[in-house]
């Protein structure tokens, strides 16, 4: 209250003055209202520093992003800057009364080449950062999409160097990289699993996501425990000042959100549900009678800001799965008739942003991560059912303080504390009476890090980013930890002894330095950009799939899994070779030290001692990416071209700790060529149509060395890995959007989405595997094989969806 | 829609595609705790004019070895089928370990591991269940009838197990004999050539006779969750619903060894549960049989020393309210002719007996 009391009077002292001093001096003056909005998403920006000169006039804007002054008539500069923005200024002619806006664009802590679809391409070209996609609210809303929903990750795909992976997999592949070694995180907090039903859709809301990020070149080093990327997804900010609802009724899921004040100029609410509880469709299919698949997802954000130097953020968010699918193999070894997995996310954040002065702020943060997956195994004839839930929650704190000294030099620095508490499972038999109830140890472990980032632009030409980060990670117990002889493989009959560790005793530590360099030298039309970046890695997810389930188990590294780390360096250029066409090429390498790998026939279910069936090696990648984009008018769009390799080498001493006899070979995410193309028609008034062509090398898989009969089973057999690659991946899809078809301006806004996901029906293959032949089936394709081949389609057809969607304010 | 994503998720058949390896050594041994269950069998990989195929080799030297320094010479059995058997009565003992080794004419030799036998454990029940949807044929498209074949067993408490299951359907037959461009005489198919090549007759059986078809599909469990408990409706293998005519199914529970267990779980694995999306990813098949002299060449195998006990369930067939999926092909009984009887045909062939066998009504 003292604190806002004294805001008050400040401004009330400080217009006064000015005011007199007009008067006295000039006698005649002006109003000029200055609106400071977010070039990105046209949000107004509150607290933004706004400064006139001659006069040296200052002001900071209001929660509409407002801000007027009382000036003489005759010539000014305005400069409005905001941190995290560039500054932009501009030359004045005070004739009267005038409103001016001013649109600042992100700049970040970094140096950033590439947007998706940037708004101002000479700003993209100034800023020193590499390797950064940015999507706003407004571009992935102009994607198209699968049934009817526009989605973060799906339109990550479309970018250079981003790939799903295949169909069905549950994240993305960022330069060759495993799911797991990007760190997903929606407002501060990690998502451990950002997808649902195996990433047809992401979790973050479709109409709640302010601006997703994806560092995958020069990461800040406030960011850290990934060595591919970062995707950084904000949450809405709630500021409106009346009711805003928006939400779309769609075949696969409905949803809404809801944007509102509290209490005016103090407190505000945006909230988005979604649900999809459309499986009474399967009874019509009799394939799919037991099948059952829904899911629904809730974020809730409350902004709080009762003074102009402090500004307090909530958000919550839960997300929910529960479904039956055939297509997913059961757990061998359980009396279960089939498999049902249910699995939530409970998220959690706080944070406290304290605007010291006009040039800097403390920004803190309290938050809680909690991931929650479970298998019910009911049992035949009876139903009773045995639980397997493992989870995973992460406690974090931060603290960091941002300082603009001005438009030359901007930096950063903090502190973050991680705690892990890993729980990887636990069987609950319930009144089975069959299954014994059986707790794997929980893994405990902290991670404390210091960072520190620079970013300093000497001249026009000239623009430098230094970061620094320092982690340390500590493994804690309660543990108990197997020694094994070193001369043999790790295995149950190798141990040589076993240790307990109390509760809070450290096990194994690790730590070091991760510098992170970015340099930019250029013109306004054209950059060359230079980046290095060296991150760990102290927590993966195990899965020996092709794609990991969402009960696939988190791991925290230990005293024999030890972190990854990884070095990349990359270099781009980017060039704005007219108003509106841009260009760029980016290469990049990057070598990786103990990337996990899995023994034949590995397994992590309940198993204590994984370390047994883990191999850690070396993995390298390297590309070069191209994009081309138009940018501006009524046909947008833009295509990039990518040749990637991913490499993993698992070399040792030991023969039965080598992987394909220790040499180099294609990790299950190199993709060597991928094209995107993109094509946007937008009349600006009611139609919008989107085209996008994808197409990409087969991702690597494993073919048969030959076959041995087992009992009366052919049995594949198989002596080295990804030794084959699946046929071509291409696909066409489409978004016809028709906006506002009663062509009235209401408040109530509504609008068709039309999409059709793989028009021309291409069975692109998720997966090819080898098996019994049914009977004398197919003799024509598998011809004298005593396997046969099966092909697994995803999407193997046109799907055809549509939605209606509304705004209503 | 998941709906939708399932709609129009597909499987096809797609053409194999392989990078063959030859000589590879492939050798499966077992030493059972009843007499006349022993064997083992030895092939080798071979690319023949651009075709794979495992060649058995019958040439071989192999012997089991048992920790009371005593040996068994396995014999083979024919000149090309690749399979050695002991002599008649022997059989696992409890109190031994047991090591195969195995000498090639070219002298290469192979060991494995030193392996024992484990107690069997027997089944309390054998049962069937009539599900009318008993599996999803991607063949037909549809749901098919059929039993589910499950067994109940009480599991020891104080010891690790390790199960693996097989099955046999045993029907009776009617027809003992099928000839293709020829007739039944005389106790052998006769060439008739006015017979197109394609022509087949079948014969009937001239005395009762009972087919045996063993089946596994490699289903294995251990106990780690299960220690100590009585398990209940265990799945081990499907019977289709493909006639209303009666069977008997005899199960067998084996008890193995925990290297058994994973080398076949891994089997089943690559073999059977190959497919989903979350299948597990192919890997070599480690088996416990290695070449002393060069641990680094690639052998698949493995020799194990297991028990077994059985149980049996008798279907009756006749009164399902289903329709049969069909036995295949329908008898062709060659015309009678006025000039002769149409002759019947004994019970003769591999997986065939005359007997009863115990369990039949």
């Amino acid at each position: 209250m003292a604190l806002k009391t004294v805001f008050i009077w400040s401004k009330i002292l400080l217009i006064l003055y000015w005011v007199h001093q007009g008067a006295e001096l000039f006698g005649q003056s002006s109003d000029v209202t200055v609106i400071v909005l977010d070039g990105e998403g046209n949000d107004p920006l509150p607290l933004a520093t706004v400064l006139i000169t001659p006069g040296d006039h200052g002001e900071i804007t209001d929660e509409q992003g407002r801000t007027t002054f009382t000036l003489e008539e005759g010539s000014y500069n305005v400069t409005a800057n905001f941190l995290g923005y560039r500054e932009v200024s501009m030359d004045l002619e005070v004739v009267g009364d005038t409103t001016i806006q001013l649109s600042l664009m992100p700049e970040g802590e970094i140096l950033q080449t590439i947007e998706v679809v940037g708004n101002n391409v000479s700003d993209r070209i100034k800023r020193p950062i590499l390797g950064v996609q940015r999507l706003n609210e407004q571009q992935l809303k102009e994607l198209p999409a699968v049934m009817g929903e526009t989605d973060v990750l799906k339109g990550l795909q479309l970018l250079a160097g981003v790939s799903s992976a295949g169909e069905a997999s549950n994240g993305i592949s960022v330069r060759g990289g495993s799911i797991d070694q990007n760190l997903v995180l929606m407002d501060h907090v990690p998502i451990f699993n950002p997808t649902h039903l195996f990433g047809l859709f992401s979790v973050f809301p479709t109409d709640g996501v302010q601006s997703a990020e994806l560092y995958q070149g020069n990461i800040p080093a406030r960011f850290g425990g990934r060595v591919a990327s970062v995707l950084d997804v904000q949450i809405k900010s709630p500021n409106a000042d009346k009711l805003h609802l928006t939400g779309g009724v769609g075949l696969v899921s409905s949803r809404l959100s809801i944007e509102t004040p509290i209490a005016k100029d103090k407190l505000y609410v945006f909230a988005a549900a979604r649900a999809s509880f459309n499986d009474f469709w399967f009874d019509l299919i009799q394939k799919l009678k037991d099948t059952k698949a829904n899911f629904g997802d809730g974020v809730i954000k409350f902004r709080y800001q009762p003074t102009g130097k402090h500004i307090f953020n909530f958000t919550g968010f839960y997300s929910k799965d529960y479904y039956q699918i055939n297509l997913i193999n059961r757990f061998a070894g359980f009396t279960a008739d089939k498999n049902i997995y249910d699995y939530k996310t409970l998220n959690l954040s706080f944070d406290w942003n304290y605007r010291i002065d006009n040039t800097s702020y403390i920004q803190t943060v309290v938050s809680k991560a909690g991931y929650d997956p479970q298998i019910r195994l009911p049992q035949p004839l009876t139903g009773e059912e045995a639980i397997f839930s493992s989870g995973i929650d992460l406690y974090a704190v931060s603290t960091i303080w941002n300082k603009q000294k001005d438009s030359v030099l901007t930096y950063q620095a903090g502190l973050q504390l991680n705690y892990y508490r890993n729980a990887p499972g636990d069987l609950d038999p319930g009144n089975t009476g069959d299954v014994n109830p059986f707790s794997l140890p929980e893994e405990r472990a902290a991670e404390t890090s210091v960072f520190s980032d620079v970013t300093w632009s000497p001249s026009q030409q000239w623009s430098f980013s230094f970061g620094l980060r320092y982690a340390h990670y500590f493994q804690l117990g309660p543990f108990t930890v197997r020694q094994y002889n070193e001369e043999e493989s790790r295995s149950n009959g190798s141990v040589v002894s076993e240790e307990d560790y109390g509760s809070g005793k450290v096990i194994k530590s690790f730590g070091g330095l991760e510098p992170r360099l970015g340099i930019r030298w250029g013109s306004e039309k054209t950059a060359l950009k230079f980046a290095y970046a060296l991150n760990r890695q102290y927590l993966q997810n195990i899965f020996n799939s092709t794609t990991p389930l969402p009960t696939s188990r988190w791991k925290t590294s230990d005293i024999h899994i030890k972190p990854q780390k990884s070095h990349l360096l990359s270099a781009g250029i980017q060039s704005q070779v007219s108003n509106d066409y841009e260009m760029g090429v980016e290469v990049y390498g990057r070598l990786i030290d103990g990337l996990l790998e899995y023994r034949p026939g590995a397994d992590f279910f309940l198993k204590k001692f994984v370390e047994t069936d883990l191999l850690q090696g070396d993995g390298r990648a390297y590309g070069i990416e191209l994009n081309f984009r138009k940018h501006q008018g009524k046909n947008t769009g833009w295509i990039n071209y990518s040749y990637s390799r991913s490499f993993i080498k698992i070399q040792n001493d030991r023969v039965n700790d080598q992987i394909n006899e220790g040499a180099w070979y294609p990790s299950n995410f190199d993709q060597p060529h991928q094209l995107n193309a993109v094509y946007t028609l937008n009349d600006g008034a009611h139609h919008s149509l989107s085209l996008n062509f994808t197409l990409s090398s087969g991702r690597p898989y494993t073919i048969p060395n030959g076959d041995i009969k087992i009992d009366d089973i052919f049995v594949p057999i198989y002596f080295e890995r990804n030794n084959g690659r699946l046929p071509t991946y291409h696909r066409l899809d489409m978004s016809w959007t028709i906006k506002n078809p009663s062509l009235k301006n209401k408040r109530w806004v509504g609008e068709w989405i039309f999409t059709v996901y793989n028009i021309y029906g291409r069975k692109n293959a998720q997966n090819i595997y080898y098996g019994p032949r049914a009977g004398s089936g197919f003799g024509e394709v598998f011809k004298n094989s005593n396997l046969g081949a099966y092909r697994i389609s995803i999407f193997a057809a046109p799907v055809v969806s549509l939605t209606y969607q509304f705004k209503f304010s | 829609m998941p709906t939708i994503f399932l709609v129009w998720s597909c499987v096809d058949p797609y053409e194999p595609v392989y990078d063959f390896e030859d000589s590879i050594l492939f050798i499966q041994g077992e030493v059972s705790g009843e007499p006349g269950r022993s064997s083992v069998r030895i092939q080798e990989s071979k690319e023949l004019l651009g075709s794979y195929i495992t060649e058995n080799v019958s040439n071989a030297y192999v012997e089991v070895r048992t920790s009371g320094e005593q040996t068994a010479v396995f014999e083979s059995v024919a000149d090309t089928l690749g399979i050695y058997l002991p002599e008649e009565q022997f059989m696992a003992e409890p109190d031994q370990d047991y090591q195969l080794y195995v000498r090639l004419q070219d002298g290469r030799e192979y060991l494995s591991n030193w392996q024992s036998q484990p107690a069997a454990v027997g089944m309390e029940k054998v049962t069937a269940t009539f599900d009318p949807e008993v599996r999803f044929s991607e063949i037909r498209g549809e749901f098919i009838p059929g039993h589910q074949i499950r067994v109940d067993w009480q599991d020891p408490p104080d010891q690790a197990n390790y199960y693996r299951w097989t099955y046999t359907i045993i029907r009776e037959e009617a027809i003992c004999q099928s000839c293709f461009g020829s007739r039944y005489r005389a106790g052998a198919c006769q060439d008739d050539p006015s017979l197109p090549i394609s022509n087949r007759y079948d014969y009937l059986c001239s005395e009762p006779c009972f087919s045996f078809e063993t089946k596994s599909n490699l289903v294995v469990q251990a106990d780690e969750f299960i220690n100590g408990n009585r398990v209940r409706d265990k799945e081990v293998g499907v019977l289709e619903f493909e006639s209303r005519k009666p069977v008997l199914i005899e199960v067998s529970q084996h008890t193995i060894s925990q290297e058994q267990f994973a080398f076949s779980r891994l089997a089943n694995e690559l073999g059977v549960e190959s497919g989903g999306v979350n299948a597990t990813l192919p890997g070599a098949l480690v088996g416990n049989v290695f070449n002393p002299n060069d641990p680094n060449e690639r052998v698949i195998g493995f020799f194990g020393v297991s028990n077994r006990t059985t149980g049996q369930v008798f279907i009756q067939r006749n009164d399902i309210m289903a329709i049969p999926l069909g036995e295949g092909l329908s008898p062709m009984l060659e015309p009678p002719d006025v000039m002769e009887d149409i002759p019947q045909a004994p019970c003769d062939g591999p997986n065939r007996s005359a007997s009863k066998p115990e369990g039949w009504p």
